[in-house]
């Protein structure tokens, strides 16, 4: 029941004491690093891991600051791989692995599909994106190493991939929240009950995207099969950092490569066991590019006591939020500073904006509301629908997903107070 | 030459009913309107005694609006006219961006307000045939 069996149920002392030595280990590769060379990170004295509240944080911004091999610690010819951030601002965010990192991150990743009930006996169909994103290939090397048939399909062509499960007896499916359903519709439409006709269908593995206990009922009611939740981030990596174990009750965070800490957003005061705050975490195995302490503005609690699974590293909750105000649409991480930065630049809409988040059917969707400039109005309607197009053409440039763009009329938007306003989110997470 | 308001709506309801509450009761006379819409939002033009005044009106209601050119032409007796004046149009090759048609009180005399790119073009070609292209003031004068 464990791909690790060793490591997944080290005593908690045995796995504190690997933990204080793994960071020791961490700061001090970590100061080759031009970002982190003159911090002085060696003299804080961190003989306890609740020393590392010592550390100063680091942020996605500072990650962007040293695009784009300021955070990387070792000679740059000993790097296999790069992975970048989907739909940021201007500078991307990269990581970068040498070879120990992609072995440490398949491994973790493998710990989770295991955990999970994944064999090498399945077929694995990944419907999640390859390529920069973080996703598709974390998976794919995690499943691989368990020894599983991949069929690495990446999203869309819904009819392919429904071929596919069918055809290959797809036994377990990587997706993303929103395309699990979308399948379940298209399915539904074409009068095909998966209970019967896909019954080898077993294990969803959902994430990229934050969904909710309904979503995940809705999807195993649907197919008939057990669906986990799955937490990552391209700044650790990608997938692989806390997964659901059978149990269902929190995602085991591995500790043993994470360093975990819940903060209060506004002060990164510790918050107490169990209660809801800023999760922020450094690695403790990463080579090419430690991270210390960052600050992932993801909102979560630590559940302290102990699982029944029988792992000792703790678990933290569904994650109810973001600290920031980044939109996870489609699995692409949007800042509305990158909306705005596109809306500024477009002459015949004024500054005030609004950024809609909803559901159709099982599709989120993003609508822009912008504010025509009456100073630049000249009548025509054929213009306004130009510059619709335009406004859609160049926000998908940007975020890479096709908002719809709503023009309306100056001073119908409430003016925002806080960023906070701009985004109205409707849909049922 | 004469003028007409083109105005910046979203399309919800109340939106014409907010316009006429920018010019109710301050003499501005409609002669006639049209709505174009493009899903959510559409362009209301509108043919008004006075459009320099009430562009100001409704500025200051806060909407989007221009004021711009127009062909008007007055004809008579349909649809003999209608049928002349878009005769010569083909036979011109003149293209109309936008336009609309509507009758003057009990008599039979009609107007066509035309928009298009070659409004010059347009004036003398009609004015040449004998037809009367009018300003705002000869309009509200019928």
């Amino acid at each position: 029941m464990y791909w690790n069996g060793k490591m997944e149920t080290l005593p908690r002392g045995a796995l504190e004491a690997l933990q204080l030595a793994r960071l020791k280990e961490t700061i001090k590769r970590s100061v080759e690093a031009p970002f982190y060379k003159d911090m002085g990170l060696g003299d804080y004295g961190i003989d306890d891991l609740s020393d590392i509240r010592k550390l100063p944080v680091t942020t996605k911004q500072d990650l962007r600051d040293a695009y784009p091999y300021g955070m990387v610690c070792i000679p740059l010819d000993e790097l296999v791989r790069l992975h970048s951030s989907s739909g940021t601002t201007g500078t991307p965010t990269v990581v970068y692995h040498n070879i120990n990192d992609i072995n440490m991150w398949t491994e973790l990743v493998a710990r989770c599909m295991y955990m999970v009930g994944v064999r090498a006996s399945d077929v694995f169909q990944n419907m999640i994106g390859y390529g920069l994103f973080t996703g598709g290939l974390g998976l794919h090397y995690g499943a691989e190493r368990i020894g599983c048939l991949i069929i690495p399909t990446g999203p869309g062509n819904t009819k392919r991939q429904l071929k596919f499960l069918k055809d290959f007896k797809v036994t377990v499916i990587h997706v993303i929240p929103s395309y699990a359903l979308h399948l379940a519709d298209t399915l539904e439409s074409m009068g095909i009950d998966p209970k019967k006709e896909l019954a080898h269908m077993r294990i969803a593995i959902v994430g990229a995207e934050p969904h909710s206990e309904e979503t995940r009922r809705k999807i195993e009611e649907f197919f008939g099969m057990d669906a986990f939740n799955s937490y990552g981030l391209s700044e650790m990596n990608g997938p692989g950092v806390a997964f659901e174990c059978p149990y269902k009750n929190g995602m085991h965070i591995w500790e043993d490569a994470f360093l975990v800490e819940i903060v209060d957003p506004r002060t990164l005061e510790p918050m107490a066991p169990g209660e809801l705050g800023e999760l922020i975490i450094t690695t403790l195995t990463r080579e090419a590019m430690p991270i210390i302490r960052y600050r992932t503005k993801d909102l979560t609690a630590l559940i302290p006591e102990p699982c029944r699974c029988g792992r000792t590293h703790q678990r933290i909750k569904r994650i109810s939020g973001r600290s920031d105000d980044m939109i996870i649409l489609k699995g692409v991480n949007i800042f509305p500073i990158q909306i705005e930065d596109v809306l500024i630049a477009i002459e015949g809409v004024r500054r005030n904006y609004q950024i809609i988040l909803e559901q159709k059917g099982h599709n989120d969707h993003m609508i822009i509301r912008v504010e025509i400039d009456p100073a630049l109005f000249q009548g025509d309607l054929k213009a306004l629908e130009g510059l619709r197009a335009r406004i859609m053409r160049e926000l998908r440039d940007e975020i890479l997903i096709t908002p719809e763009v709503e023009l309306c009329e100056p001073g119908s938007i409430p003016l925002a107070e806080g960023k906070a306003v701009r985004v109205i989110d409707k849909r049922e997470l | 030459m004469a003028h007409q308001l083109s105005l910046f709506v979203e399309n919800k309801p109340g939106k014409l009913y907010k316009i006429m509450q920018a010019i109710m009761g301050k003499n501005i006379d409609v002669k006639a309107f049209t709505i174009a819409s493009a899903d959510t939002f559409g362009v209301i033009k509108m043919l008004v005694n006075e459009p320099v005044r009430a562009r100001e009106m409704l500025k200051e209601y806060g909407l989007a609006v221009a004021l711009e050119d127009v062909v008007v032409v007055e004809f008579t007796n349909m649809p003999q006219g209608m049928f002349d004046i878009t005769a010569i149009f083909a036979a011109e090759a003149i293209n109309i961006d936008h336009a609309y048609c509507f009758t003057l009180g009990s008599d039979d005399k009609a107007l066509f307000v035309i928009e298009t790119r070659e409004m010059a073009k347009i004036t003398d070609v009609l004015s040449g045939k004998g037809f009367q292209v009018l300003s705002d003031a000869q309009i509200y004068a019928l």
